[in-house]
């Protein structure tokens, strides 16, 4: 029996849709995260009260795109669990088919918690006015076409930076057992001391340069950038992992 | 032509030699059963095969290419263990559908009657199986793949012995009718001796025995004799193993290179050494038998 | 046919021998096709590789021949060349073993004689009774 010839790209599309398949209990968990991010959002993120018996709630999506980052990263790491890669590697696979095969699929699933992130806006908009019994005042804020289409834009775009950050520290957890631990250690960490450099203006900076651009465009090129590097990192890391060991 | 082949491979794992200088030749077309003790390299040196597990250092071709994060190996290679598993979101019958997808020469009709041969309903879902059913639905897996290279890590764990002696004769009908190179690693070399062509003994991470099956089965000789002429007689010989009988006996077993005249003479009495025995007592040779534990104070 | 796997006969050898023995008994006759390696190796649940030096054995005895790619043949004095072989070989070595075995309960050689005469009567018998 001879050795057949390969098709790169269509392993690699076969691999995706294996993969799409396999994971869709994940989505289960981008329900969950959404809820509990619309009963936080219940709540409201600020209120005022002018003690005139008037009561001004702000209701803002900020918590849903928040807890669907956060489903994101996980998604990303959770990709790379072993079990993922017994399967990926029964079929027909390499590291590089693997990896472009995982970060098509955290790209489709952004795509996917965008909507979701939409929807789930529409519902809190929705469930807010409605229980609130009050005016909504957010009729008058129309949004023209454009600026709407660059709002989601914008969601999609740090949706997509998540998955990518996800997916980088799941590669370096493969990389080396002690990044499992420091993983935490450096979150709570940079919970704790990037307030303090906030204030002391010395990750503001960084920050605003990259995320907070003025000019939609660059703000969208800047996220492509970082996002690109990520996964290219999360590549040549793991190209020489071994599947099993 | 060669299948597989390696030149003084090692791997380490930390500190401890997994493969040591490990050299060997697979040809094509051939099945080749692995043996070895536990932990003597049989499970590493299939992982390097397949390109699941990278060599620290060595020379390995497999399919004429390096096997470690190669496509082309991978797609004419499966490696089946125990181990392997699916998501619970794909049922047996999506799992066989997903193998249709990759491999090129996939057997979805064998594959489905296999499973029906072995009562396992295709709407199962692969974590819910038990060990023994898992085993056979891999196995059912890497049969249907029909892959140049099969290679069966220990394919029969938790197999109830009905379900072994199908596996086995199931995967030689299909290699009579389509021959491909098949590997397979088990500790009970009796039950897949009469498969094998060749014999692969791995002890300490080498190469210990790389013979035809019938070789390996008159390797080795066993011999009766009173002790003194018999330990006279074997003086000039590698002896394998060596139990006492009694006051006056002594047995033996030495290679097969002998008269078997000259034995009667000397009023010795032989017996065969089977395939199994016979790689127990060549890996067995640096430490004694169990008896010297109990009898060394 | 089962074959013996406690190693004190190669696995090929078995075959050999099953196979003379089925050319003795006439189940197959000069110039007939014997069984194809792949055929034995299904039948016997052996590799093929096995089966063909079982096969090539023979072969090289004369005893079958080969046709190009059609497969092996009986050849036209196969069964006298096995008589003649199993007279030498087997009887012989046969032989040996209950000389010996009488040696060592000191059976005389007139009792040795009477017993293999009853029973070479036995087997006659029971062999021509059944045709």
């Amino acid at each position: 029996m001879s050795s057949q010839g390969v098709k790169f790209w269509s392993i690699v599309w076969n691999q995706f849709l294996l993969k799409l398949k396999a994971n869709t209990d994940m989505l289960t968990g981008l329900a969950i995260f959404q809820v509990i991010a619309l009963i936080f959002s219940f709540g409201g993120n600020g209120s005022f009260n002018y003690g005139s018996g008037v009561e001004f709630n702000i209701y803002t999506s900020d918590l849903i795109v928040i807890f669907t980052m956060i489903w994101l990263i996980v998604i990303g790491v959770q990709v790379l669990r072993p079990a993922g890669a017994l399967m990926t590697y029964s079929m027909i696979a390499n590291r590089k088919v693997d990896h472009l095969s995982n970060i098509i699929w955290l790209i489709v699933m952004t795509g996917i918690a965008t909507v979701a992130v939409l929807l789930a806006n529409v519902l809190l908009q929705l469930i807010t006015s409605y229980f609130s019994g009050g005016v909504s005042l957010l009729p008058e804020v129309q949004l023209s076409i454009g600026e709407y289409v660059v709002g989601v834009c914008t969601i999609g775009l740090y949706l997509l930076l998540a998955s990518a950050c996800g997916y980088f520290l799941g590669v370096l957890s493969q990389w080396n057992e002690l990044v499992k631990v420091f993983i935490p250690i450096l979150l709570i960490g940079a919970l704790l001391i990037v307030p303090n450099m906030v204030s002391e203006g010395v990750i503001i900076n960084v920050f605003t340069f990259i995320f907070l651009d003025e000019l939609f465009l660059l703000f969208a090129l800047k996220i492509l950038i970082v996002t690109g590097l990520l996964f290219f990192m999360s590549m040549r890391m793991g190209n020489r992992l071994e599947v099993r060991k | 032509m060669e299948a597989i082949k390696c030149t003084n491979v090692v791997k380490k794992y930390g500190g401890r030699l997994a493969l040591d200088h490990l050299s060997t030749e697979i040809p094509t077309n051939s099945i080749t059963g692995i043996v070895g003790r536990n932990g003597a390299g049989k499970t590493t040196l299939l992982k390097i095969i397949a390109g699941l597990t990278r060599e620290t250092s060595g020379d390995i071709q497999v399919l004429g290419a390096h096997p470690f994060n190669s496509l082309q190996v991978s797609a004419n290679s499966i490696f089946i263990d125990d181990v392997l598993s699916f998501p619970n979101t794909l049922t047996l019958l999506d799992i066989l559908k997903e193998g249709e997808r990759f491999y090129p020469n996939w057997q979805m009709d064998l594959a489905r009657r296999l499973l029906e041969y072995f009562e396992m309903p295709e709407q199962m879902v692969h974590s819910y199986l038990s060990k023994g059913k898992k085993s056979t639905f891999n196995a059912v897996f890497g049969l249907a793949t029909r892959s140049p290279l099969t290679i069966f890590d220990e394919p029969t764990t938790g197999m109830d012995a009905s379900v072994r002696s199908d596996f086995y004769r199931a995967l030689l009908k299909d290699y009579l009718a389509h021959p491909r190179t098949i590997l397979i690693s088990s500790h009970h070399v009796d039950e897949i001796e009469d498969l094998l062509e060749y014999v692969l003994l791995i002890d300490l991470g080498k190469t210990k025995l790389h013979k035809e099956i019938d070789d390996v089965r008159s390797f080795l000789i066993g011999i009766y004799g009173r002790t003194e002429l018999l330990e006279h007689w074997v003086k000039e010989r590698e002896v394998y193993y060596r139990r006492r009988i009694g006051d006056t006996e002594t047995y033996v077993v030495i290679e097969n290179h002998v008269e078997k005249e000259e034995l009667e003479k000397l009023g010795f009495k032989t017996e065969a050494i089977s395939c199994s025995d016979a790689c127990v007592y060549v890996t067995n040779q640096r430490k004694g038998g169990i008896d010297d534990v109990f009898t060394r104070r | 046919m089962i074959l013996q796997t406690d190693g004190q006969t190669p696995i090929y050898i078995q075959i050999a021998h099953w196979l003379e023995t089925q050319i003795l008994t006439g189940a197959f006759i000069a110039h007939e096709k014997v069984y194809s390696q792949y055929q034995l190796a299904d039948m016997l649940q052996i590799n093929p590789a096995t089966a063909a030096k079982g096969l090539n054995v023979l072969a090289a005895e004369g005893i079958l021949y080969d046709k190009r790619g059609l497969g092996k043949f009986v050849s036209e004095d196969a069964k006298r060349h096995i008589k003649e072989k199993r007279k030498d070989g087997l009887l012989h070595e046969l032989m040996e073993q209950i000389v010996e075995e009488a040696l060592y309960l000191d059976v005389s050689k007139e009792e040795l004689t009477s017993i293999v005469e009853n029973v070479y009567q036995e087997k006659r018998d029971r062999k021509n009774g059944s045709h």
